[in-house]
């Protein structure tokens, strides 16, 4: 080894070393200056907490008013905190779950500008994406307007591509359309370059002769900044919590340390949007949705190689995600051991119950392979190649919210029809593949209203009000 | 028959007017094996009526299993059999039970009995919870055991024949 090269090599370490340090302070002091806003934010409720003593349930009332108050600026991490402390009447007292469950995310979405935006496009797909990927845009609404989940379309009329952007006659602003949004996250419309019909016996990497068109997509893109805020904000609850069961070891009984680290994994998942299209691939492949656009012999390939890509990047603990291992073990059974285990298993279940569940259970495995008419259910599908950490492309579902569809538009068919679904859907999850959406259960006591199902209408009904309006 | 233009290329799209579509999948609930065998004997014991197995099953399986005195064991259980004997004598129809106070009622019983549950598996028990709120909405006359019992069935069969498939 050469003097210059040992020179290279100590001056890279130091250089390491600095890094390093610089990365501490910058943690340090985000972590800080995070911790003082969140004092100025809690402080006041805080400091006036001795009025719980005052045994009056219109200061106690008021009181807990004020910290929800609290929590619903202090940021994401916190309300999502909350909401789940709300579905845990078995860890806390049912007034503070009750207080907690009519908490919400904040559903006023801040309208990002479009430069904005594509700056933020440009960060995570490179200079070229445009050649692949055209906003949809909007005349800005008036200040009035709000966006509720993914029913702006009423609006429809006017949504533009951003090619025809040339600046109009009249003086409107044009704004990036919004398809939906929560604290995380926020949802754009956008057209993606993508192939226009699939077959699965073609290897797509390989074969060219498939054009592409301009298809319907949704970006998801996480907030700037999120990311931080949420870090500093676990590590800052950790902190607290530990702290708090030290100086007052009463707290033990509710567990809050258990809860934060319960509560982590959760909150770290939700940030990372490939863990949301690794999730949807799973659903769509429990529930046969055929995949279009992440085409492999086996969705088994497809989702190995995203995990593994995932496993490099990601280095915290992960305790949610350690038992997604795809079991297939029991769809290399044969039927004939299928039917010896049926008859077994008559044998445990030798009562009433038992031999009018098998009759059941016969059918529904001969049905199975026409799993429509049981589920019926569908999930958007993921589009890995445009899928960074930040960014979610997900194909552009046409719907209206369940609410509203019940409320407006429904017939009794239609509700036994979405009752079978649902309630099969949530069951086959539960029992039969071990993968439950559970962001159905942020609000799941108290408002069903808070589903995010949609509707789908076919084109012959309602065809007037429900599709947005793209310019061919 | 027309067919929906952005689904052309599904063939699950082909004979029913609309489908249900979940979106925001960031959060999903997933169970090791020890605890879906767990629940699923739960639910097997519920399907049959034997609260008092349910009581056990849960004491058995929650966090600190040994923090609880035998006396409240015996009462827990006691209580979980009157909860679930009473559900069976009409049936869990949202029309007829309010299912979300009932879970609320378990959960309520098992903090006041300081037995924690393993908290993916009240996760699970609350995604009932959304059951019963779309059941409430949509078609309350559903009973939800007897449209339980064949997925808990299947689930079973699914257990076992792992198990054989193993030895």
């Amino acid at each position: 080894m050469t003097i210059d090269q040992k020179v290279v090599e100590t001056s890279q370490t130091w250089l390491e070393w600095f890094s390093n340090l610089w990365n501490k302070i910058v943690w340090v002091s985000s972590l800080a200056f995070r911790s003082l806003e969140l004092l100025t934010i809690y402080s006041p409720t805080f400091l006036t907490s001795p009025i719980l003593l005052v045994n009056s349930s219109y200061y106690t009332d008021l009181w807990w008013r004020a910290f929800k108050y609290s929590i619903s600026i202090a940021g994401p991490c916190h309300i999502k905190f909350a909401q789940w402390v709300a579905t845990r009447p078995d860890l806390f007292p049912d007034y503070v779950c009750k207080c907690f469950s009519e908490l919400q995310s904040s559903t006023d979405y801040e309208l990002i500008t479009l430069p904005e935006l594509k700056k933020v496009l440009t960060a995570e797909y490179g200079e070229n994406w445009e050649e692949s990927i055209k906003l949809q845009i909007v005349p800005k609404p008036k200040s009035s307007q709000k966006f509720l989940g993914y029913t702006p379309f009423h609006v429809s009329g006017s949504i533009k591509s951003n090619e025809d952007s040339s600046p109009s006659s009249e003086n409107v602003e044009w704004v990036p359309a919004i398809a939906g949004g929560g604290c995380i996250a926020q949802v754009y419309q956008a057209k993606a370059l993508l192939p226009e019909y699939s077959d699965p016996s073609i290897d797509i990497s390989n074969n060219t002769n498939i054009p592409l068109v301009w298809k319907d997509v949704v970006l998801k893109i996480t907030h700037p900044n999120i990311k931080n805020i949420i870090v500093a904000d676990l590590e800052l609850m950790r902190i607290g919590v530990n702290l708090l069961e030290y100086l007052i070891p009463d707290t033990k009984h509710v567990s809050l340390v258990d809860s934060v680290e319960e509560f982590v994994p959760i909150m770290i998942n939700q940030v990372n949007m490939k863990i949301e299209a690794k999730n949807l691939l799973r659903f769509r492949k429990n529930f046969h949705n055929r995949n279009h656009y992440n085409l492999s012999r086996d969705t088994d390939d497809l989702l190995g190689t995203f995990i593994l890509e995932e496993s490099i990047l990601q280095t915290g603990t992960n305790r949610q995600d350690q038992d997604i291992i795809i079991n297939e073990e029991e769809q290399g059974l044969t039927r004939k051991l299928l039917n010896f285990v049926e008859k077994m298993a008559k044998v445990f279940l030798d009562n009433k119950v038992g031999s009018k569940i098998f009759t059941i259970v016969d059918k529904e495995i001969v049905n199975s392979e026409r799993s429509k008419d049981m589920y019926n259910v569908y999930f958007p599908e993921p589009i890995l190649s445009f899928t960074t950490e930040n960014v979610l492309m997900e194909t552009y579902e046409e719907g209206v919210l369940i609410r509203d569809f019940l409320e407006n538009y429904c017939t009794d068919r239609d509700k036994k029809l979405i009752g079978k679904y649902g309630l099969n859907a949530v069951l086959k999850m539960v029992f039969l593949d071990n993968f439950v959406h559970a962001g159905l259960t942020t609000s799941a006591l108290y408002v069903f209203f808070h589903l995010t199902f949609m509707y789908r209408f076919a084109p012959w009904k309602h065809s007037h009000d429900s599709s947005p309006n793209f310019p061919k | 028959m027309i067919r929906p233009p952005t689904f052309q290329n599904d063939p699950t799209s082909n004979d029913s007017d609309f489908r249900l579509c979940f979106i925001d999948s960031g959060i999903i609930a997933t169970l090791n094996k020890q605890d879906q065998k767990n629940l699923i004997e739960l639910f097997d014991a519920v399907i049959r009526n034997d609260g008092y197995r349910v009581g056990k099953l849960m004491i058995e399986r929650s966090r600190f299993p040994g923090n609880i005195s035998k006396d409240n064991k015996e009462k827990f259980s006691l209580e979980m059999d009157k909860l679930v004997s009473d559900v069976h004598k009409v049936g869990l129809k949202c029309s007829k039970i309010d299912i979300n106070q009932l879970l609320t009622d378990v959960l309520k019983l098992c903090y006041s009995y300081q037995i924690k549950l393993e908290s993916r598996f009240a996760v699970i028990i609350l995604a009932m919870g959304i059951v019963e709120g779309l059941g409430k909405k949509v078609d309350p006359n559903v009973d939800i055991l007897a449209s339980a019992a064949p997925f808990v069935a299947k689930a079973m069969i699914q257990q076992i024949s792992s198990q054989i498939s193993k030895e």
